[in-house]
């Protein structure tokens, strides 16, 4: 008995197919899972933890002053800021490195400038 | 375009759901894991590498921008890992001869409705197993997993015309080999 088909559905219906393990879709959603876990437990500082721990560092350094020179708050706090942001200013070794720097970055924007302009 | 219901799914597994995804996966695992298959010849191999390329898709799911079907980014994605695991480039098609030009456009389709006799439909079975991987997998893309012939370009890198040339003497190389079959006693 004829019976009238579509060619396509028919080429469709010839091609072999295979079908995968039964598990596929779970072992996919159970590594997707494992990912997740993974990112959520990975150690990320958010902007205030950092924030926290520069401040508690900076008052641990405060106290190891003060202990160390029976100092006030106000001199620790002031030999703490000396040595480790004013003080470098007083070497011209310092002003020669900054002025260096600050040399190759204006060089960096110029060139790529330049980049911008030729394309 | 993106079917609504599909979008919605994108968006929600965007936003954490991972339900959605995992309906994404099931409307879809059986037709990336046949082009994987088709390409590699591997049932394992091929196992692993389609539950690669849905990981792959998750993660990067956020460059889906929805300019082309989901189903075609995805396949994108399978076919490219499909190839590497092989070590090719891409996959190898057989070069073209001379009748590449005269083509013309819709010529490659099989039209309208025939009669057959489940013994033909045998037949025919017969004469698709008997392709070539390549010529299976350019027929997988074009009725399973319904591409047109602009998304099989996209994916494999072939030039849309020869997709067509392509598709139009496996129909050929289909209707000889019925033939032949045929005619055996």
């Amino acid at each position: 008995m004829k019976k009238e088909r579509n060619i396509d559905e028919m080429i469709k219906a010839a091609l072999p197919t295979e079908a995968p393990s039964a598990s596929f879709v779970d072992n996919i959603m159970k590594q997707i899972e494992a990912e997740s876990n993974v990112a959520v437990t990975s150690p990320r500082f958010s902007t205030q933890e950092v924030i926290g721990i520069a401040v508690v560092v900076v008052l641990a350094c405060l106290a190891l002053l003060m202990a160390a020179d029976q100092a006030s708050p106000y001199q620790a706090l002031n030999e703490l800021l000396h040595s480790t942001i004013l003080k470098p200013f007083e070497s011209p070794l310092y002003a020669v490195g900054l002025f260096i720097l600050s040399g190759l970055l204006l060089l960096d924007k110029l060139l790529d400038k330049l980049r911008l302009t030729m394309v | 375009m993106e079917s609504t219901a599909e979008l919605n799914l994108i968006n929600q597994t965007l936003k954490g759901d991972r339900r959605a995804y995992r309906t994404l996966v099931e409307l879809h695992h059986l037709n990336v894991f046949s082009l994987v298959m088709r390409i590699v010849q591997q049932r394992e191999l091929a196992e692993e590498i389609a539950q690669d390329v849905f990981l792959k898709a998750f993660r990067s799911l956020q460059k889906f921008k929805g300019t082309s079907k989901f189903s075609t980014w995805l396949y994108r994605i399978a076919y490219s890992e499909a190839v590497t695991s092989t070590r090719k480039k891409r996959f190898k098609f057989e070069e073209l001869g001379e009748a590449h030009a005269s083509v013309q456009d819709g010529a490659f389709l099989f039209d309208g409705n025939v009669d057959v006799e489940e013994e033909q439909m045998q037949l025919l079975e017969t004469a698709v197993k008997g392709l070539k991987n390549e010529a299976q997998l350019l027929l997988g893309m074009y009725y399973q997993q319904d591409l047109s012939v602009k998304e099989i370009s996209e994916i494999t890198g072939e030039s849309e015309s020869n997709v067509k040339v392509r598709l139009f003497r496996i129909r050929k190389q289909i209707q000889e080999s019925v033939g032949a079959l045929a005619q055996q006693p």
